[in-house]
Formats: C-alpha cells, sequence, structure tokens
C-alpha cells in the first residue's frame, strides 16, 4: 500500500477530484495550505507594499492506493492538475505500514 | 427476566442478578412507555418513580444485614436525599443518580460510611450509576456557599429515606444561609453557573449538534428559571412562578412545551444509544426524526423539519430564560446610583443609562403605539450605543403583534438610518429580530428563523448566520487589513448591510437562493421605499454574492476570460467593494474556523485584479509611500539629463510638486523613465504645441502614439478626435491611458496595432498618422473626412464576435470623490472607441482620465469623467440619461452603426 500526496493548484480541485472518482478511487483528504517551489512565488504587490510572497496557497490532496494502483493513480492526478505553466504542483509517494477502518475494524487491502 | 420468571426456570434467585433484572426491567418498562407514545415528562416521572422505590429497597437490604440498634439509630439520624436531576422527579434512562446521604454530627461517621460504601456498590453493580456524597447539614451549607454547582442541586433537595426531621432541616438551613442571606450573590452564582461566559455570551442557540442538556435553550435554561425562581419567590415550578407573575401566560405555555420536546428528544437519545448521550449528533437527527413521525415537506426533507421544530423550541427556551435572567439580575448598588447619575432623559420620555435604553412603564403605550416609534426606540440605542433596557423590549415584543404590517415611508426612513450605524448595528439587529419587529419590515425573514442548513459546512441556522454576518461586517470597521479599508470606503454602508440582512434569506424554497433572494431583494426594496439606484445595488449584492467567493476559491482568476466574465457581472468599482466586504462577512459567519488567511489571500487577489479594471487604478492601501518612490525613481531618471550645478535636494522637491499635479493613476501605472522623459517634453512644450511621440513595441508588435499638448483650445474633445482619428486611419486600438494634470496639460497614451504592416511600420507611415492626429486636433480636418479618404474597398464589417458577453454600460457615481466613473463592456469593433468617446463629448462631459483595453475580442472601457463645472455627475437623473444615451448610442452602433466604420 502507498500513500499519494499531492500538492496542486486551488482551482484544479474539481478536476483533479471528478477524474479520481471517475476511475474508482475513492477515500480523499483534502487540506488548504501554502507553499512555494524552486520559483519563490511570483508576487510582487502585497497590501500595497512591494515584496515578494513566498506561500502561495494551494491545496494538499491525500489518497492511499494498493500499489499496483499507484501509476494509474499518479497518472490520473497529473493530467487533471497540469496546465503547464509554473505551479502545477508536486506529487510525493510513500510506503504505508498498515491501514485500518474504525468502524469495523478491517486492515490492510480491505480498509482501503 | 422479572423475579418470578426466574425462579420458575429454577434457578436460585442470585441477588445480584436480581437487582440487574429489575434494573433492566424498569428501564424496559420504560421504554415500552415511551414507545406507546406516551409524553416525555410522563416516562420521566415514571423513571424516578421508579428509581425511587429501587434505591430505598436496595438500601434496605444493605441496613438488613445490620444489628437492630444500628438500624434504628440510622433511621433515626440519616436521611438519603434525592437533589439535582433526582430530586426534581424527572430521570432519564440512563443518567446518574445524584444522591446525598446526610447525617447529623451525633451519629458515628464510621457507621455511616460503611453502610454507605455497600449500598453504592450494590447500586453500581445492579446497573445504577450514581454521584453521592455523604455530609452533614452543616458541610452543606458551607460547601452550597462556595460552589455554586453545589448550591444549585441542593435546591432541588427530596427526601427518599430517613429522617424527615433532619431533611427538614437541611431545606431551612439552605434557605436561610445560602439564599435569604446572600440572595444578590447567590442569584449571581446561577447565573455563572448556566452562563460562564457571561449572559450576552456570542453563543448561538443554535448550534450543529447541540447537547440536549447542556447547550443554550437546553434543558439546563429550564433549571436555571427553577433556582432563580427558588431564589426570589419560592416556587420552583412553572406554574407556581406563573401564579406568582413571574411568567407570563404565553412564556408557561411555550416553556412547558419546550420541556416536553426536549425530555421527548433526550429520552429517545438515551435509549437508542443504550447509555447517556445527551448530544443530538448529526447521526442522530435523522434517526430522531423518523422516531417522531415527522414528515418531509415540499421544500424541506423530514430532518430539516424537525431541527427546525428543535430550533424553535431551544431558542424560545433560551430567550425566556434570558429575559428571566436579565430581570432578576440584582444590580450592584454602585451600578443603580451610577445609572441615575448618568442616565439622562431623551426626548423627555427615554432615559440613557449604561444599561440601555429604559422607559417608565407608564409610557409604554406611547412609545411603542406604532412601528414608527418604536423605531425611534432602536434608533435612539444605536445612536447611544445601547440596547434597549430588558423591559422595553418586553413591551415591544407585547406590541407588535398589534402592527397591521403596513410599512409607512417615514418607518422605512428610520429603519435605513439605524442601518447606517456600523459599531452597534449587530446588537440592534438582534434586539428587532427578537421582538420581531424586523418581521414586520422584512416578512420573509419569518420563513429563515431556525431554517436549518443539514449540511457540515454550515454551523448556525441562517437567521443566526444572517445576523452572524452583520455583525462581522461591522466589525470590519477595525480591521486594519484591505477588507478594513474597503469597508471604510463605502459610503452607503446602510445598502450593504441590508444586503447582508437578505443575502440568504432565499434559502428553504428548493430553488437556487440567489435567484429567489433577488426576487424578494426586489419586493423589499420596493416596500422599504429605495429609489431605484440604491435598490438596484442591494438586489445586485443579494443576485450575486456567491460568485466573488465562487471565483475566487474555486476557478484560476489568471485566466482573463474569467477575469472579465466576473467583472463584466460586477459592473462598477462601487459594487465590487460592496461584494468584496459582504463576501468577506458571509464566509466569516458561516462558522468558526471558515474564514482563513487562506481564504482571505485568494480573495484579496482577485479584488485587486477586478479592481484594476474596472477602475483602472491599483487599489493601494498604501499610496502615498508609492507615489513617493515614483517620486524618487522620476528624480533619478532626470538627473541623469540635469545640468551639473543645479542642487539634487531643491529638484527632488520640485520633482515632487511636478507630479502632484498628474493623476495617481498615472503615476503608478507609467514606468518612471517615461514619466521622466514625458516631464522632459511639458518641460519644452510651445504654448500651442501638440507633441506627438510615436514608439514602436517588437514584443507586442503595437506603436504607441504619445501626445502632449497644453493647447487648451485643442484640449476639449480632443480624446475622442484622436480615437476617431486613429481608427480612421485602419488602426486598431487597443489599450488607451488618458490622463489629465491640474494644469490642463494633457497626456494621452494610445496603443495600436498596424493593421497595414506586419512588423514596424516605416518612418513615412509613422509621420502620416502624426500628421493627421495634428490635424484633426487643429480643426485643420474631421474625422469623417478621414473616414472618407481612407475608406477601403471591399473591406468586411461584419466579423463576428468570439465571447457572448452582452453590452454593459456602468455608470458609478460613488467610488470616486470628484469624478463619475463609467465602466463599458462591449464587443471590439473598428470605431467603437470613437463612438463611446463622441458620445461622451456630445453629452458636455470631459474625459479626465480613461483605460481601455481588449481582451480577446471584448473591451473594458473605464472612463472618469466631470461635467462642465468641472466636478461629477451625481444626480440620479442625470445619471440615468447619462446611461441610457450612452447604450443607445451603442446599440445602433453595434446594429448597423459600425458600417460606417469599415476600413
Amino acid at each position: 500500500m502507498k500513500k499519494i500526496e499531492a500538492i496542486i493548484r486551488h482551482y484544479k480541485l474539481e478536476d483533479v477530484k471528478n477524474a479520481l472518482t471517475a476511475k474508482g478511487i475513492v477515500g480523499l483528504t483534502v487540506s488548504e495550505v501554502r507553499g512555494f517551489g524552486r520559483q519563490r512565488g511570483h508576487k510582487e504587490q502585497y497590501r500595497g507594499a512591494e515584496y515578494t510572497v513566498d506561500f502561495l496557497p494551494k491545496v494538499k490532496l491525500e489518497v492511499v492506493v494498493n500499489e499496483p494502483d499507484v501509476n494509474n493513480a499518479v497518472e490520473i492526478i497529473s493530467s487533471a492538475a497540469r496546465t503547464g505553466k509554473v505551479g502545477d504542483g508536486k506529487i510525493f509517494i510513500s510506503p504505508l505500514e498498515q491501514v485500518i477502518r474504525i468502524r469495523t475494524g478491517e486492515s490492510g487491502a480491505d480498509a482501503i | 427476566m422479572t423475579v418470578e420468571s426466574l425462579e420458575a426456570v429454577g434457578r436460585p434467585a442470585d441477588g445480584l442478578s436480581l437487582k440487574k433484572a429489575r434494573v433492566a426491567e424498569m428501564r424496559a418498562r420504560a421504554k415500552a412507555l415511551f414507545d406507546s407514545g406516551a409524553p416525555g415528562v410522563a416516562v420521566a416521572a415514571f423513571l424516578s418513580e421508579q428509581t425511587d422505590k429501587l434505591v430505598v429497597d436496595l438500601f434496605e437490604e444493605v441496613l438488613a444485614s445490620r444489628a437492630p440498634e444500628v438500624r434504628e439509630g440510622l433511621k433515626a439520624n440519616t436521611a438519603i436525599v434525592a437533589v439535582g436531576g433526582t430530586g426534581r422527579g424527572e430521570l432519564v434512562p440512563f443518567s446518574d443518580l445524584d444522591l446525598l446521604v446526610l447525617y447529623s454530627g451525633r451519629t458515628h461517621s464510621h457507621e455511616i460510611q460503611t453502610v454507605v460504601s455497600e449500598a453504592v456498590q450494590t447500586y453500581w453493580d445492579a446497573g445504577l450509576k450514581l454521584g453521592h456524597a455523604v455530609r452533614t447539614i452543616a458541610d452543606c451549607v458551607t460547601l452550597a456557599r462556595s460552589d455554586p454547582q453545589i448550591a444549585t442541586t441542593l435546591i432541588e433537595a427530596r427526601r427518599l429515606w430517613g429522617s424527615e426531621s433532619l431533611c427538614d432541616r437541611l431545606v431551612r438551613q439552605f434557605r436561610r444561609k445560602v439564599i435569604d442571606s446572600r440572595k444578590r450573590q447567590f442569584i449571581l452564582d446561577c447565573l455563572n453557573a448556566r452562563y460562564p461566559d457571561g449572559d450576552d455570551a456570542n453563543a448561538p442557540s443554535q448550534e450543529l449538534e447541540p447537547d440536549v442538556k447542556a447547550s443554550l435553550g437546553g434543558l439546563r435554561d429550564l433549571h436555571l428559571i427553577r433556582w432563580i425562581g427558588y431564589a426570589v419567590y419560592q416556587a420552583k415550578d412553572i406554574d407556581s412562578l406563573r401564579l406568582n407573575g413571574a411568567l407570563s401566560l404565553e412564556d408557561a405555555r411555550r416553556l412547558r412545551e419546550a420541556w416536553e420536546f426536549l425530555t421527548h428528544v433526550r429520552i429517545d437519545l438515551h435509549f437508542a444509544a443504550g447509555k447517556a448521550q445527551d448530544r443530538l449528533s448529526l447521526v442522530n437527527q435523522p434517526r430522531t426524526t423518523e422516531k417522531m413521525g415527522i414528515q418531509p415537506t415540499p421544500t424541506q426533507r423530514a430532518v430539516e423539519v424537525f431541527m427546525q421544530q428543535y430550533f424553535r423550541h431551544s431558542s424560545e427556551l433560551a430567550q425566556i430564560a434570558k429575559r428571566f435572567a436579565a430581570v432578576h439580575r440584582p444590580e450592584s448598588l454602585y451600578r443603580q446610583f451610577a445609572d441615575f447619575l448618568v442616565g439622562h432623559r431623551a426626548e423627555r420620555i427615554l432615559r440613557v443609562g449604561p444599561q440601555g435604553i429604559d422607559v417608565a412603564p407608564r409610557h409604554f403605550p406611547k412609545v411603542c403605539k406604532d412601528l414608527e416609534s418604536m423605531l425611534r426606540l432602536y434608533r435612539a440605542a444605536a445612536m447611544y450605543g445601547v440596547k434597549l433596557s430588558p423591559r422595553v423590549s418586553e413591551a415591544v415584543k407585547a406590541a407588535v403583534p398589534k402592527l397591521d404590517g403596513v410599512v409607512p415611508e417615514e418607518a422605512a426612513k428610520l429603519f435605513l438610518d439605524i442601518l447606517r450605524f456600523t459599531r452597534p448595528l449587530g446588537a440592534i439587529l438582534r434586539g428587532l429580530f427578537e421582538t420581531r419587529l424586523l418581521d414586520i419590515l422584512i416578512p420573509d425573514f419569518t420563513h429563515v428563523r431556525n431554517l436549518m442548513q443539514f449540511n457540515q459546512y454550515h454551523h448556525f441556522t441562517v437567521d443566526e448566520h444572517t445576523l452572524r454576518a452583520v455583525e462581522t461586517c461591522t466589525r470590519f470597521e477595525n480591521d486594519p487589513g484591505p477588507v478594513g479599508a474597503a469597508y471604510a470606503n463605502i459610503k452607503h454602508k446602510e445598502l450593504l448591510h441590508l444586503a447582508i440582512i437578505l443575502h440568504d434569506i432565499g434559502k428553504g424554497f428548493g430553488r437556487p437562493h440567489a435567484e429567489v433572494g433577488r426576487e424578494i431583494a426586489q419586493r423589499i426594496a420596493q416596500r422599504l421605499d429605495l429609489t431605484a439606484s440604491p435598490g438596484e445595488v442591494v438586489i445586485q449584492l443579494v443576485h450575486k454574492h456567491l460568485e466573488m467567493a465562487h471565483i475566487a476559491f474555486r476557478r484560476d482568476i489568471t485566466d482573463p476570460q474569467t477575469l472579465l466574465q466576473f467583472t463584466h457581472s460586477v459592473g462598477t468599482p462601487d459594487l465590487l467593494q460592496m461584494l468584496f466586504v459582504l463576501t468577506a462577512a458571509d464566509v466569516g459567519a458561516v462558522g468558526p474556523g471558515a474564514w482563513t488567511d487562506w481564504k482571505a489571500e485568494l480573495l484579496n487577489d482577485l479584488f485587486n485584479e477586478a479592481m484594476v479594471i474596472l477602475s483602472g487604478k491599483h487599489y493601494g492601501v498604501h499610496e502615498q509611500e508609492r507615489l513617493r518612490t515614483v517620486a524618487r525613481q522620476v528624480d533619478a531618471a532626470l538627473a541623469a539629463s540635469r545640468p551639473e550645478s543645479t542642487a539634487a535636494e531643491d529638484q527632488r522637491e520640485s520633482v515632487e510638486r511636478r507630479l502632484a499635479a498628474f493623476p495617481s493613476y498615472y503615476l503608478t501605472s507609467t514606468p518612471p523613465a517615461k514619466i521622466a522623459a514625458d516631464l522632459r517634453t511639458i518641460d519644452a512644450l510651445g504654448p500651442d504645441e501638440i507633441n506627438v511621440r510615436a514608439a514602436y513595441q517588437p514584443d507586442t508588435a503595437t506603436v504607441e502614439y504619445r501626445i502632449i499638448t497644453a493647447n487648451s483650445a485643442v484640449t476639449q474633445g480632443c480624446f475622442h478626435k484622436l480615437a476617431g482619428a486613429l481608427t480612421a486611419r485602419r488602426l486598431e486600438i487597443l489599450a488607451a491611458d488618458i490622463a489629465t494634470t491640474t494644469h490642463g496639460v494633457v497626456v494621452d497614451a494610445f496603443r495600436v496595432h498596424d493593421r497595414d504592416y506586419v512588423s514596424e511600420p516605416p518612418p513615412e507611415r509613422v509621420e502620416s498618422i502624426t500628421g493627421s492626429l495634428r490635424d484633426v486636433l487643429c480643426g485643420r480636418t474631421t474625422v469623417e473626412a478621414l473616414f472618407l479618404r481612407n475608406r477601403r474597398f471591399g473591406a468586411d464589417p461584419t466579423r463576428k464576435p468570439f465571447s457572448d458577453l452582452p453590452l454593459r454600460v456602468l455608470v458609478d457615481a460613488e467610488s470616486s470623490e470628484n469624478r463619475t466613473i463609467i465602466d463599458v463592456f462591449a464587443h471590439d469593433r473598428p470605431g467603437l472607441l470613437f463612438t463611446i468617446a463622441r458620445t461622451i463629448f456630445e453629452l458636455g462631459l470631459s474625459v479626465d482620465l480613461a483605460k481601455i483595453a481588449t481582451h480577446f475580442d471584448q473591451v473594458v472601457d473605464v472612463f472618469y469623467v466631470t461635467g462642465n463645472d468641472g466636478r461629477k455627475v451625481a444626480e440620479p437623473e442625470r445619471v440615468q440619461q447619462l446611461r441610457d444615451t450612452l447604450c443607445r448610442s451603442l446599440d445602433e452602433f453595434d446594429r448597423g452603426g459600425f458600417r460606417n466604420f469599415a476600413v
């Protein structure tokens, strides 16, 4: 089992969510975050003063999938979230030790 | 299982399982009663009665194992007293018991302890959960005086077993020493126990998942009334209080209904969970709804109907309890004295003190005689920043049902007056809401009372959310950020406040609530005598209140189309400002944590981008600093070409002075190097000269024509002439920035695309164009002549537009101090700008500042105009005329007039 974390543009959330659920991948966690990558943000003006703002609003998506489905999920997220411009975001994949469904106690692949 | 059935089975009647069985049986019978439809309070009474018996029986069993002398001794000198909820005589299936074991000092306390421990163990084993204490009367009194919780449980003391005289002594001593000798403190203790954050706390009585006992509007409010009632009137139950005049007939009835409803829900929750559960969670709500047999309506789900009923009961209960508390809240002697000193008679009847607007009861009929008089009370309260005193509110509430529902002009004016206030508005509106005066002014508000929004996102019912949105909005007065700045800039805050009151009023009808809201807003605008233009603002705000949040949080605002559609919909800077504040207030009032920095930043970005398009100006909060920076940079650029001898200090000052003559928009949107070049040009300008400079910009393949002149004969109407001349010469005007200095110098910059040339046009071409511009300004030729001369054969005028945004012309007489802002959204076509500019000129207006931009095939033009007197056009009739004339002229152009400009 793997955990996929994707940081994407805030207005791409709907598209990514729809793309994932259309392919049967449900079970998403979403948080509002701020971040920047190599370009260190690009804004010039904030509250009337001129300085560079580093942290831009983004959305973080987390989803857990079985190993064979990882590439597929990554592909879905990437194509839905991509605009080709700076700031599209990143995807992180990490191994997951265990998953448990609280209500029933199921674990492992059954709990995904 | 009953005792009999156990014996029948042949098993030895084991003590413990018998007891357990008894408890289980009691609960089962209660459940049967409940399921068969008995009222909640009856079930609670049944449980109480049965539990009393059980407690006594089990205790006597324990005693049975003791020696007779011990038994007698205990019976004479101790008592088991039910306190708290147990003492009240109403028990829910799984709540804890509250028992007090009272003993007189003469008893051997060791004996007591052992008996009690054994008894308590028996109770627990049998399945009864309880809290108990073993105390003397003296202990109780001492503890009650220092701990409000203990005091309030003792109010309900009721003897279950043992010495009657001991119990009586407890009650009498409690009465004397805990209540009567320190009544003020006692009442304050009760209030503090119930309202730990003060009884004006902002906590709503409508939480998403209310606690039936402890939330505001829960059963605890009933208990509070009992406690205070006991302290003041020696009566605890509703009927006795009513007989004592402490509660009105109506209040008593409402209390009883609420009591029944809440108890019913609480019992249901307990039975469903099989344990103590007081929280009506989202999971439980549908289940309880079904159990109570509540049906859905055409516009509401069953669970929403149920929750609306729930909130109706709980908010009435909360209100009655609050009023009861407020009426009986003891005033400190000092406060009363201060009140008397500070209070002064306003309008000879109203007294204004720190507590609020008060009126002697004999004047009640006068101040409550009609809608206007009552609104005057609230306006006075707003003026002094206070509320109405509880008894005046009561009087208003009693008088409201007698009103006939008509809103005379005077009343409408008073209401709008009230809406102009900021800081006190939240509290005033709550007052109007609680007395239902608001429903007279806005009848549609009744529909959203207690209307629940059954989802996790909305924390409050619609009415509570609306009141909170107003409060959030008025708090922006102290906000140092962009929302605060926008709020401060809004001239007609009453329109914004009214829009907030109406923004969600369209909910609960099954249709999109922004649409319904618009219809309602139209009616209310009429009802409140709002004329066309202000009324339109309110209607627009209500109709579009979701748009800004939607675009900011869910769409890409760097996409020009998105931004364009949004600005097209909003139309004027004035409306944009109000929409910005409304959105911030709306999101902030959704629930705790809904408004985050994350959202604030996105919303602010959209606001800034849209503001640039709609007003041509950056909405700088620190405008001054930017100007100073620009002045420095321009000075630096000029210094390069300045003669050595002149002092640098003086030069910079003179630069600043000269720049002050320019509109700030020009300064912030023109690169400093260009400003410097312009200044040099102006320095060298002859009195009649028309200076024209052309510069090709390779990266956009456009040419910028810069026209600077101080010739007053020429500056009149030069904008439309220039626009016409450029169009006639087959130049596509992509952008234009027009500025006029206070000395009458005109700086017009046009960025054009030359259709005849793919790359940089040759010098002759530029010369020729420049010549035409000069000619037309000096009057040597006209725009019409230029068109005729330059017409080409076979030009195709019918180019179909790409986007389908309709034509919009909006006039904003609010946002700018001394100029009227005209926003035009139209399809780009040759001759469009000339048509607009000429119409403006023909209306006798002069263009001070303009920003023309083309997005795909949509043109967004902003013009800052003044009338003949140099001041802005503000009278509603003239504004209307301006709009209509422009619309007509553009309409004609769109329909066929553009063919005249086919080049």
